[in-house]
Protein backbone atom coordinates (compact mmCIF):
# COMPACT_ATOMS: atom_id res chain seq x y z
CA UNK A 1 0.00 0.00 0.00
CA UNK A 2 1.42 3.49 -0.86
CA UNK A 3 2.18 5.98 1.77
CA UNK A 4 -0.87 7.91 0.57
CA UNK A 5 -1.37 11.40 -0.94
CA UNK A 6 0.78 14.68 -0.09
CA UNK A 7 0.06 18.62 0.46
CA UNK A 8 1.86 20.22 -2.18
CA UNK A 9 2.71 22.82 0.12
CA UNK A 10 3.65 21.55 3.39
CA UNK A 11 4.85 18.17 2.00
CA UNK A 12 2.97 16.45 4.92
CA UNK A 13 0.49 13.49 4.54
CA UNK A 14 -3.11 14.25 3.32
CA UNK A 15 -6.56 13.07 5.09
CA UNK A 16 -7.86 10.36 2.80
CA UNK A 17 -11.99 11.80 3.75
CA UNK A 18 -9.55 14.86 1.56
CA UNK A 19 -9.18 12.65 -1.15
CA UNK A 20 -11.22 13.34 -4.99
CA UNK A 21 -13.55 16.22 -3.56
CA UNK A 22 -15.34 18.48 -5.25
CA UNK A 23 -14.33 21.43 -3.15
CA UNK A 24 -10.93 22.67 -1.46
CA UNK A 25 -10.43 21.44 2.10
CA UNK A 26 -7.78 22.94 4.44
CA UNK A 27 -4.61 21.23 4.37
CA UNK A 28 -4.91 20.09 8.34
CA UNK A 29 -1.43 20.89 9.42
CA UNK A 30 -0.58 24.36 6.90
CA UNK A 31 -4.12 25.22 6.61
CA UNK A 32 -3.82 25.74 2.49
CA UNK A 33 -6.64 25.12 0.52
CA UNK A 34 -5.80 21.98 -1.06
CA UNK A 35 -7.85 19.48 -3.17
CA UNK A 36 -6.29 16.38 -4.24
CA UNK A 37 -7.01 13.94 -7.21
CA UNK A 38 -6.78 10.51 -6.20
CA UNK A 39 -6.16 7.52 -9.02
CA UNK A 40 -6.56 3.94 -8.75
CA UNK A 41 -2.76 3.63 -8.73
CA UNK A 42 -2.71 4.74 -5.38
CA UNK A 43 -4.32 1.17 -3.91
CA UNK A 44 -0.83 -0.70 -5.61
CA UNK A 45 1.09 -2.26 -3.74
CA UNK A 46 4.45 -0.51 -4.73
CA UNK A 47 7.04 -2.81 -3.03
CA UNK A 48 7.00 -6.31 -3.12
CA UNK A 49 7.01 -8.35 -0.28
CA UNK A 50 10.41 -10.54 -0.07
CA UNK A 51 10.99 -12.64 -2.76
CA UNK A 52 9.58 -16.43 -2.83
CA UNK A 53 12.45 -19.44 -1.76
CA UNK A 54 12.39 -21.47 -4.82
CA UNK A 55 12.19 -25.18 -5.10
CA UNK A 56 14.77 -27.63 -6.61
CA UNK A 57 12.98 -27.67 -9.54
CA UNK A 58 12.13 -24.16 -10.40
CA UNK A 59 14.45 -21.67 -11.42
CA UNK A 60 16.04 -19.18 -9.86
CA UNK A 61 16.88 -15.83 -10.20
CA UNK A 62 19.61 -14.27 -11.78
CA UNK A 63 20.80 -12.33 -8.69
CA UNK A 64 19.42 -14.09 -5.90
CA UNK A 65 19.78 -17.73 -6.82
CA UNK A 66 17.64 -18.54 -4.05
CA UNK A 67 14.89 -16.72 -4.53
CA UNK A 68 11.90 -18.16 -6.93
CA UNK A 69 11.74 -16.45 -10.60
CA UNK A 70 8.73 -14.39 -11.62
CA UNK A 71 9.41 -12.63 -14.85
CA UNK A 72 11.89 -12.63 -17.24
CA UNK A 73 13.90 -9.35 -18.52
CA UNK A 74 12.13 -8.36 -21.77
CA UNK A 75 15.96 -7.16 -22.50
CA UNK A 76 18.63 -9.71 -22.01
CA UNK A 77 16.49 -12.42 -20.65
CA UNK A 78 17.54 -12.90 -17.69
CA UNK A 79 15.22 -14.65 -14.69
CA UNK A 80 14.48 -12.65 -11.88
CA UNK A 81 12.39 -12.58 -8.73
CA UNK A 82 9.85 -10.35 -7.93
CA UNK A 83 12.88 -7.94 -5.59
CA UNK A 84 14.96 -7.52 -9.32
CA UNK A 85 11.85 -6.88 -11.67
CA UNK A 86 11.16 -3.23 -12.36
CA UNK A 87 8.20 -2.01 -14.39
CA UNK A 88 9.88 0.38 -16.57
CA UNK A 89 6.42 1.62 -18.70
CA UNK A 90 5.00 -1.40 -20.03
CA UNK A 91 8.46 -3.54 -20.11
CA UNK A 92 9.46 -5.40 -17.23
CA UNK A 93 13.78 -5.37 -16.98
CA UNK A 94 16.44 -6.37 -14.46
CA UNK A 95 18.00 -3.32 -13.06
CA UNK A 96 21.39 -4.05 -15.28
CA UNK A 97 19.44 -3.01 -18.17
CA UNK A 98 17.90 -0.33 -17.16
CA UNK A 99 21.51 1.56 -15.81
CA UNK A 100 22.76 0.59 -19.06
CA UNK A 101 19.94 1.68 -21.24
CA UNK A 102 19.97 4.55 -19.42
CA UNK A 103 23.90 5.52 -19.72
CA UNK A 104 23.82 4.46 -23.85
CA UNK A 105 20.06 6.77 -24.51
CA UNK A 106 19.83 4.85 -27.28
CA UNK A 107 16.21 4.44 -26.97
CA UNK A 108 13.65 7.35 -26.60
CA UNK A 109 11.79 5.64 -23.46
CA UNK A 110 15.89 5.87 -21.84
CA UNK A 111 16.81 9.29 -22.50
CA UNK A 112 16.66 11.82 -19.49
CA UNK A 113 18.55 14.86 -21.52
CA UNK A 114 19.34 15.96 -24.05
CA UNK A 115 22.34 18.41 -24.85
CA UNK A 116 21.27 21.59 -26.49
CA UNK A 117 24.05 22.80 -29.10
CA UNK A 118 22.19 25.49 -29.97
CA UNK A 119 22.15 27.13 -26.46
CA UNK A 120 25.43 26.33 -26.48
CA UNK A 121 26.65 27.75 -29.59
CA UNK A 122 24.39 30.87 -28.58
CA UNK A 123 26.45 31.68 -25.07
CA UNK A 124 29.57 31.48 -26.74
CA UNK A 125 28.79 34.52 -29.00
CA UNK A 126 27.07 36.42 -26.49
CA UNK A 127 29.41 35.51 -23.35
CA UNK A 128 32.57 37.36 -24.98
CA UNK A 129 30.66 40.69 -25.90
CA UNK A 130 28.99 40.85 -21.93
CA UNK A 131 32.74 40.33 -20.75
CA UNK A 132 34.82 42.10 -23.18
CA UNK A 133 37.03 39.78 -23.92
CA UNK A 134 35.38 40.45 -27.50
CA UNK A 135 38.62 42.40 -28.79
CA UNK A 136 40.79 39.84 -27.22
CA UNK A 137 39.32 36.34 -28.44
CA UNK A 138 36.92 37.26 -30.38
CA UNK A 139 37.47 35.05 -33.57
CA UNK A 140 38.23 31.99 -31.57
CA UNK A 141 34.76 32.23 -29.99
CA UNK A 142 32.90 32.85 -32.90
CA UNK A 143 35.23 29.86 -34.81
CA UNK A 144 34.44 27.59 -31.86
CA UNK A 145 30.28 28.45 -31.76
CA UNK A 146 30.41 28.00 -35.52
CA UNK A 147 31.76 24.53 -34.86
CA UNK A 148 29.64 23.43 -32.54
CA UNK A 149 26.74 24.82 -34.77
CA UNK A 150 27.82 22.26 -37.93
CA UNK A 151 28.45 19.35 -35.17
CA UNK A 152 24.89 19.92 -33.43
CA UNK A 153 23.51 20.01 -36.48
CA UNK A 154 22.93 16.47 -36.72
CA UNK A 155 23.91 15.36 -32.87
CA UNK A 156 21.06 17.38 -31.29
CA UNK A 157 18.25 14.88 -30.38
CA UNK A 158 15.84 16.24 -28.10
CA UNK A 159 13.09 14.11 -27.30
CA UNK A 160 10.49 17.27 -28.08
CA UNK A 161 9.69 18.87 -30.89
CA UNK A 162 12.97 21.70 -31.29
CA UNK A 163 13.16 24.28 -33.96
CA UNK A 164 16.34 24.99 -35.52
CA UNK A 165 16.02 28.89 -36.26
CA UNK A 166 18.79 28.89 -32.61
CA UNK A 167 21.19 26.97 -35.23
CA UNK A 168 20.58 29.40 -37.79
CA UNK A 169 20.44 32.79 -35.89
CA UNK A 170 23.91 30.99 -33.94
CA UNK A 171 25.28 30.48 -37.10
CA UNK A 172 24.74 33.98 -38.68
CA UNK A 173 25.77 35.87 -35.31
CA UNK A 174 29.06 33.69 -35.45
CA UNK A 175 30.16 34.96 -39.14
CA UNK A 176 28.83 38.96 -37.96
CA UNK A 177 31.18 38.50 -34.95
CA UNK A 178 34.09 36.64 -36.76
CA UNK A 179 33.66 39.72 -39.88
CA UNK A 180 33.12 41.77 -37.12
CA UNK A 181 36.50 40.94 -35.46
CA UNK A 182 38.40 40.63 -38.50
CA UNK A 183 37.43 44.57 -39.81
CA UNK A 184 38.04 45.52 -36.03
CA UNK A 185 41.34 44.28 -35.86
CA UNK A 186 42.16 45.55 -39.51
CA UNK A 187 40.81 48.92 -38.40
CA UNK A 188 43.33 49.30 -35.28
CA UNK A 189 46.11 48.32 -37.68
CA UNK A 190 45.34 50.83 -40.19
CA UNK A 191 45.10 53.27 -37.53
CA UNK A 192 48.64 52.63 -35.89
CA UNK A 193 49.94 52.57 -39.57
CA UNK A 194 47.89 55.92 -40.69
CA UNK A 195 48.29 58.00 -37.30
CA UNK A 196 51.84 56.20 -35.89
CA UNK A 197 52.47 59.41 -33.48
CA UNK A 198 49.13 59.29 -32.18
CA UNK A 199 50.11 55.57 -30.65
CA UNK A 200 53.40 56.88 -29.29
CA UNK A 201 55.40 54.88 -32.49
CA UNK B 1 24.42 -4.12 -41.43
CA UNK B 2 22.54 -3.03 -44.76
CA UNK B 3 19.69 -5.86 -44.37
CA UNK B 4 16.82 -3.83 -44.54
CA UNK B 5 14.69 -4.79 -41.89
CA UNK B 6 17.53 -3.88 -39.27
CA UNK B 7 17.95 -0.71 -40.75
CA UNK B 8 14.13 -0.16 -40.72
CA UNK B 9 13.72 -1.79 -37.28
CA UNK B 10 16.66 0.66 -36.38
CA UNK B 11 15.45 4.07 -37.59
CA UNK B 12 11.98 2.78 -35.80
CA UNK B 13 13.76 2.42 -32.69
CA UNK B 14 15.66 5.75 -32.85
CA UNK B 15 12.68 8.15 -34.21
CA UNK B 16 11.73 10.28 -31.40
CA UNK B 17 8.29 9.52 -29.97
CA UNK B 18 5.61 11.72 -31.00
CA UNK B 19 4.62 14.06 -28.03
CA UNK B 20 1.92 17.11 -28.17
CA UNK B 21 2.62 20.43 -26.05
CA UNK B 22 -0.26 20.68 -23.80
CA UNK B 23 1.54 23.41 -21.36
CA UNK B 24 3.95 25.74 -20.66
CA UNK B 25 5.65 27.99 -18.53
CA UNK B 26 5.17 31.19 -19.82
CA UNK B 27 7.55 33.51 -22.30
CA UNK B 28 8.98 35.57 -19.02
CA UNK B 29 10.36 32.09 -18.20
CA UNK B 30 12.86 32.10 -21.24
CA UNK B 31 14.16 34.95 -19.71
CA UNK B 32 15.63 33.14 -16.45
CA UNK B 33 17.55 29.93 -17.01
CA UNK B 34 16.57 27.19 -15.88
CA UNK B 35 12.84 28.26 -14.98
CA UNK B 36 11.12 26.87 -18.42
CA UNK B 37 9.33 23.59 -18.26
CA UNK B 38 6.59 22.00 -20.70
CA UNK B 39 4.07 19.19 -19.99
CA UNK B 40 3.88 17.00 -23.45
CA UNK B 41 1.56 14.00 -24.05
CA UNK B 42 2.72 10.95 -24.90
CA UNK B 43 0.88 7.58 -25.94
CA UNK B 44 0.99 6.10 -22.22
CA UNK B 45 2.78 8.82 -19.98
CA UNK B 46 3.77 12.28 -19.39
CA UNK B 47 6.53 14.27 -20.32
CA UNK B 48 7.79 16.98 -18.50
CA UNK B 49 10.66 18.66 -20.03
CA UNK B 50 12.52 21.32 -18.14
CA UNK B 51 15.23 23.22 -19.51
CA UNK B 52 18.40 23.85 -17.71
CA UNK B 53 20.12 26.18 -19.98
CA UNK B 54 22.33 24.37 -22.13
CA UNK B 55 20.52 20.54 -21.09
CA UNK B 56 16.77 19.62 -21.25
CA UNK B 57 15.53 17.29 -18.59
CA UNK B 58 13.05 14.98 -18.61
CA UNK B 59 10.67 13.02 -15.92
CA UNK B 60 8.42 10.42 -17.47
CA UNK B 61 4.75 9.73 -15.55
CA UNK B 62 3.31 6.59 -17.02
CA UNK B 63 -0.46 7.59 -16.60
CA UNK B 64 -0.65 3.46 -15.19
CA UNK B 65 1.73 4.39 -12.44
CA UNK B 66 0.19 8.40 -11.67
CA UNK B 67 -1.15 8.20 -7.85
CA UNK B 68 -2.53 11.79 -7.10
CA UNK B 69 -2.34 14.93 -8.60
CA UNK B 70 -2.74 17.78 -5.52
CA UNK B 71 -2.72 21.61 -6.09
CA UNK B 72 -3.34 24.47 -3.59
CA UNK B 73 -3.76 27.52 -3.54
CA UNK B 74 -0.96 30.18 -3.85
CA UNK B 75 -1.19 33.92 -3.21
CA UNK B 76 1.73 34.62 -5.89
CA UNK B 77 -0.90 36.18 -8.45
CA UNK B 78 -1.76 38.61 -5.57
CA UNK B 79 1.63 39.54 -5.03
CA UNK B 80 2.51 39.68 -9.02
CA UNK B 81 -0.35 41.88 -8.89
CA UNK B 82 1.07 44.31 -6.52
CA UNK B 83 4.50 44.13 -7.81
CA UNK B 84 3.30 45.42 -10.88
CA UNK B 85 0.74 47.68 -9.86
CA UNK B 86 3.36 49.23 -8.04
CA UNK B 87 5.68 49.58 -11.03
CA UNK B 88 3.07 51.09 -12.87
CA UNK B 89 2.23 53.86 -10.23
CA UNK B 90 5.78 54.59 -10.18
CA UNK B 91 5.39 55.10 -14.22
CA UNK B 92 2.77 57.85 -13.76
CA UNK B 93 5.55 59.99 -11.95
CA UNK B 94 7.33 60.55 -15.34
CA UNK B 95 4.44 62.87 -16.35
CA UNK B 96 5.51 64.92 -13.27
CA UNK B 97 8.44 66.15 -16.21
CA UNK B 98 6.26 67.94 -17.99
CA UNK B 99 8.15 67.86 -21.44
CA UNK B 100 7.29 65.75 -24.29
CA UNK B 101 10.38 63.45 -23.86
CA UNK B 102 8.86 62.49 -20.51
CA UNK B 103 5.36 61.84 -21.47
CA UNK B 104 6.46 59.74 -24.46
CA UNK B 105 8.82 57.74 -21.71
CA UNK B 106 6.03 57.54 -19.17
CA UNK B 107 3.49 56.17 -21.77
CA UNK B 108 6.07 53.22 -22.58
CA UNK B 109 6.49 52.47 -18.83
CA UNK B 110 3.01 52.42 -18.41
CA UNK B 111 2.16 50.14 -21.40
CA UNK B 112 4.41 47.98 -20.39
CA UNK B 113 3.67 47.40 -16.30
CA UNK B 114 0.42 48.10 -17.37
CA UNK B 115 0.31 44.98 -19.87
CA UNK B 116 1.89 43.08 -17.69
CA UNK B 117 -0.61 43.59 -14.80
CA UNK B 118 -3.45 43.15 -17.33
CA UNK B 119 -1.88 39.57 -18.75
CA UNK B 120 -1.35 38.35 -14.64
CA UNK B 121 -5.08 39.03 -13.88
CA UNK B 122 -6.14 37.64 -17.23
CA UNK B 123 -3.94 34.49 -16.58
CA UNK B 124 -6.09 34.07 -13.25
CA UNK B 125 -5.01 32.82 -9.98
CA UNK B 126 -2.12 30.78 -9.01
CA UNK B 127 -1.91 27.32 -7.48
CA UNK B 128 1.07 25.07 -6.73
CA UNK B 129 0.42 21.54 -8.30
CA UNK B 130 2.32 18.03 -7.83
CA UNK B 131 1.79 15.02 -9.59
CA UNK B 132 2.63 11.72 -7.70
CA UNK B 133 3.68 8.40 -8.25
CA UNK B 134 4.59 5.82 -5.93
CA UNK B 135 8.60 6.90 -6.86
CA UNK B 136 8.37 10.73 -7.37
CA UNK B 137 6.46 13.47 -6.38
CA UNK B 138 7.25 16.17 -8.77
CA UNK B 139 6.11 20.22 -9.19
CA UNK B 140 4.49 20.70 -12.66
CA UNK B 141 5.02 24.54 -12.58
CA UNK B 142 3.35 24.74 -15.86
CA UNK B 143 -0.25 24.24 -15.03
CA UNK B 144 0.00 26.93 -12.00
CA UNK B 145 -2.63 29.41 -13.56
CA UNK B 146 -5.93 28.41 -12.85
CA UNK B 147 -6.77 28.58 -16.90
CA UNK B 148 -4.17 26.26 -17.61
CA UNK B 149 -4.80 23.56 -14.72
CA UNK B 150 -8.58 24.01 -15.60
CA UNK B 151 -7.58 22.27 -19.40
CA UNK B 152 -4.54 20.07 -17.65
CA UNK B 153 -7.22 18.35 -15.67
CA UNK B 154 -9.62 18.40 -18.31
CA UNK B 155 -7.17 16.56 -21.06
CA UNK B 156 -5.05 14.44 -18.77
CA UNK B 157 -7.98 12.93 -15.75
CA UNK B 158 -9.88 11.17 -18.35
CA UNK B 159 -6.46 9.47 -20.02
CA UNK B 160 -5.37 8.52 -16.52
CA UNK B 161 -8.66 6.65 -15.28
CA UNK B 162 -8.72 4.84 -18.37
CA UNK B 163 -5.31 3.21 -18.47
CA UNK B 164 -5.47 2.58 -14.67
CA UNK B 165 -9.34 0.52 -15.49
CA UNK B 166 -8.23 -1.30 -18.73
CA UNK B 167 -4.95 -2.29 -16.66
CA UNK B 168 -6.71 -3.38 -13.14
CA UNK B 169 -8.98 -5.12 -15.66
CA UNK B 170 -5.44 -6.99 -17.59
CA UNK B 171 -4.68 -7.52 -13.44
CA UNK B 172 -7.99 -8.96 -12.84
CA UNK B 173 -8.41 -11.08 -16.27
CA UNK B 174 -4.94 -12.42 -15.16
Amino acid sequence: MSAGAFCPICHRLLATSQWNLTDFTACPNCQAPTRTLVFPAIAKATFSARPAQRNETEAGCFFHADSRAENVCASCGRFLCSMCTLAFGTQKLCPDCIYRKRRQASEPPFQDQAVLFDNIALLLLVLPVLCFVYIYLGLIFSAFALAIVIIGWRRQRPLVPRSKYRFVLAAGLSLIEGIGWIALVWLVVWLIQSHPTDFGL
Amino acid sequence: MSDPTFLLSRQTELRPAPYRKIAATGWTSRLLPGSRSEIYLGEDHLLHAKQIMLFEKYRRFYFSDIEAISFSKSNRWIWLSVVWGFLLFCSLFWYLGHQTWCYIVGAVFCMVFGGLLLLNLIAGRTYVVNIQTAAQIRRLRPVERENQLIKFQQTVVPIIMQAQQVQQSNEAAV
